[in-house]
């Protein structure tokens, strides 16, 4: 019997960190990969990554042009 | 986090499904003896559409009682053969349970859920109204709805229900979604291993509901059925595991086609760009064709700011100065070869700056840096940090300051104090701005390459550094499970890329504006202020104010560095306080001083000619000994006191002495390296 929550969990927690890499290495379907990494994400035991486009979700804090005290950038 | 089964989110247990639609005096139920019917599903897959269509204006929305969550609900009244029975288009049979002809349904729209685990009030309503309390207390059937296009995550929760004794029907929607991927489902096969029915329905369009119609008819006839057996171990997720198990069996048989979803196009591009090896060359490649474009598209730009500055502003102000009276006067010298020259520096580098924060923003917005944290999160393994210190360290190279800042996403304190100690050596834009001038004063057409240069040197010192303190002071440091998310390409909105050109270019003009004027200010009073000679306030030279004297004063440090000349000495020292107050002040130093007989009055040729005097003619090797210490050592005021703030000031102090250390270090070995060479 196939165990594909371990078996993704597994490799996430060695250092594979994409969801293709991870179909790679687990020969699971890409869907089922994805909707495996959704649930551990809820469950709290991965984290996500998101390399904001543009602007970041939490706003101006994390934007290369601002946080300097002297820039009037918010 | 999850909360587990037997425990709620909800404060108090709110009343059943059927206590509450069949407690009469609501036209949005359809009476007592009616059979309850409960739309559930992830949010997003048409499941208030679907009401909206078999309910019509027949539905009343409010709080669920006892509880702040919003649920509807409402009469669908649908159609269907008559009676077996007695024939009939409306059943009228004693005690008949055919379900034919016209049937109103109590129709219940759950709030949105993508698990019977619950997370949030609205989870833990869903869960508590499907599957917990008495088992007659529960909606009759379930219809489940599950987005065609995402099948193994939409039936995980299929999954979850199956283990209660609850009726079931699937209802597909996002079939157009899953078409347009080329996915082709078998909806007999699929109802086959998943033990209930399946149809595919689209609310919007209203096609399919009457197929809808029929299997909850057909899953009211029957009896509730048992949960499905489950095949646990004895793993953590034994559970789970089952259900993925019973997930991945279904979706495999009512799938005819997976389409483009087993391997979209951004996918096969990623094959290349996060490949262990030729990922990182794409990558550098990548980062040097933008040095390359920023320092030639702009070169020209440059030069005619540069000459605009230093010509008709810098002279047309002398003019208005001598109208007034105060030619030739300290009042001149602080505002012509003071701020214009100072503020009129750094404009010229606009154009470079504006280009490379175009760039940066389409690599942002095409999705390529994402790909970029993959391909930089296994170095970042390597010396122990955890993937999500990209952030911080690709914000570094914009500003350090808010990159320190940004240390707080990280979840443990030695990663956050690592990650902090390792910003500072991230090439903030203000030390691009010293890199691209020495660049194109000693290297001309090769500017760019050696700024690239500097950058990949950035990287490494960040590795090195990181290494040795991770196996020193950092050991066992956990390694947090991460998954980036790696959206798909797209092509970059004109509209979103100038609007964040704008935001950053604004934001890096507004502070280095306001820190050159303060600090050019600054320079001068000291550069006015004599300590030594004859000289009076604003009437001495440069090399006897006390501005030269500090500078000459820890001069001889840099001699084996090749750059010992105390002109350059004093910009360091006031990079130190502001990197991008470096330029402005050596052009103020150096026009300060009037131009000997025979020698080039621009400020590139003075600091060449400078360092081919302090290098013993070896000034390539000293040029490089001086960008690789500018790209080490200590960052400007602000980050320091960003880092007293976030890491404290023992790590603080100790970060600053590390950076001076491996700055001095690595520009003496360059330029002792380099002139043998060179």
């Amino acid at each position: 019997m196939t165990t594909p929550v371990t078996a993704v969990l597994t490799e996430i927690e060695a250092g594979v960190r994409s969801v293709p890499d991870l179909v790679s290495r687990t020969g699971l379907a890409p869907d089922l990969v994805r909707a495996v990494t959704d649930r551990l994400v809820r469950a709290g035991r991965v984290k996500p990554l998101v390399v904001s486009s543009a602007c970041a979700p939490t706003g101006c804090r994390d934007c290369a042009a601002s946080g300097c005290p002297l820039s009037s950038v918010a | 986090m999850s909360v587990p089964a037997n425990q709620t989110l909800l404060a108090t247990r709110p009343p059943s499904v059927k206590a509450t639609c069949h407690s009469g005096g609501s036209s949005a139920t359809a009476g007592p003896e009616a059979p309850v019917v409960a739309l559930v599903g992830a949010p997003n897959t048409g499941k208030s559409t679907l009401f909206n269509a078999l309910t019509g204006a027949r539905v009343t929305m409010g709080n669920w009682p006892g509880t702040t969550v919003e649920v509807s609900r409402g009469v669908w009244r649908s159609d269907g053969p008559p009676c077996t029975c007695c024939g009939e288009a409306t059943c009228s049979c004693e005690g008949c349970a055919c379900y034919s002809g016209r049937l109103d349904i109590t129709l219940v729209d759950l709030p949105g859920a993508y698990s019977l685990e619950p997370e949030s009030p609205d989870e833990a309503l869903t869960r508590e109204l499907l599957v917990e309390g008495p088992a007659d207390e529960r909606p009759d059937v379930c219809v489940l709805l599950a987005d065609a296009s995402r099948l193994s995550q939409s039936l995980f929760l299929a999954a979850q229900v199956r283990e209660h004794p609850t009726r079931m029907v699937i209802a597909l929607t996002m079939l157009d979604v899953a078409g347009k991927q080329d996915i082709a489902l078998d909806l007999e096969s699929l109802s086959k291993i998943a033990g209930v029915p399946v149809v595919g329905i689209d609310p919007r369009r209203r096609n399919g509901l009457d197929d809808l119609s029929a299997a909850v008819r057909e899953a009211l006839r029957r009896p509730v059925p048992t949960p499905r057996e489950l095949a646990l171990g004895d793993d953590e997720w034994a559970l789970d595991n089952d259900r993925f198990n019973w997930v991945a069996a279904a979706v495999e048989a009512g799938t005819l086609d997976p389409g483009k979803s087993g391997a979209t196009r951004s996918d096969r591009i990623d094959r290349w760009l996060t490949a262990p090896v030729v990922g990182p060359i794409i990558f550098l490649a990548v980062m040097w064709v933008v040095f390359q474009i920023t320092t030639v598209v702009a070169a020209p730009l440059q030069d005619g700011l540069d000459g605009l500055v230093a010509g008709p502003i810098s002279e047309g102000a002398s003019w208005l100065l001598g109208l007034v009276g105060l030619g030739g006067t300290w009042v001149e010298g602080l505002l012509v070869d003071g701020l214009i020259a100072g503020v009129g520096a750094l404009l010229t580098f606009v154009p470079l700056m504006a280009l490379m924060f175009v760039l940066l923003a389409v690599l942002e917005d095409s999705g390529y840096m994402a790909r970029a944290a993959v391909v930089t999160d296994r170095v970042m393994r390597a010396i122990g940090l955890p993937g999500r210190a990209f952030i911080p360290l690709i914000v570094g190279y914009g500003c350090n300051v808010p990159a320190v800042s940004a240390t707080r996403v990280l979840p443990v304190a030695g990663q956050r104090i690592l990650t902090a100690l390792l910003v500072p050596f991230t090439a903030c834009t203000a030390r691009l701005v010293v890199f691209v001038m020495v660049g194109v004063a000693f290297f001309g057409p090769n500017a760019g390459t050696v700024v690239f240069a500097m950058y990949v040197a950035s990287v490494l010192v960040i590795i090195l550094s990181g290494l040795v303190l991770r196996h020193t002071i950092w050991r066992n440091q956990p390694i947090e499970p991460l998954v980036i998310d790696l959206p798909p390409y797209q092509l970059p909105t004109l509209r979103l890329t100038a609007s964040v050109t704008w935001v950053r270019l604004k934001g890096f003009l507004q502070t280095a504006t306001g820190i050159i004027v303060v600090t050019v200010a600054a320079v001068w009073l000291l550069q006015a202020t004599p300590v030594r000679g004859d000289g009076g306030f604003a009437d001495t030279p440069v090399v006897d104010s006390a501005y030269g004297v500090a500078a000459q004063a820890i001069t001889p440090v840099f001699a084996p560095a090749g750059f010992a000349k105390w002109e350059t000495t004093s910009a360091l020292v006031v990079g130190f306080v502001a990197k991008e107050a470096v330029v402005s002040s050596w052009a103020q130093t150096y026009a300060l001083d009037e131009p000997e007989e025979g020698e080039a009055g621009a400020l590139g040729d003075r600091i060449v000619a400078d360092f081919t005097e302090s290098s013993g003619g070896h000034p390539i090797p000293a040029a490089l000994a001086f960008l690789v210490f500018m790209m080490s050592y200590t960052a400007c005021m602000a980050t320091v006191a960003t880092q007293w703030r976030e890491i404290g000031p023992k790590w603080t102090l100790f970060g600053v002495v590390m950076q001076l250390v491996v700055a001095w270090t690595l520009a003496v070995a360059v330029f002792q390296i380099g002139r043998l060479f060179l």
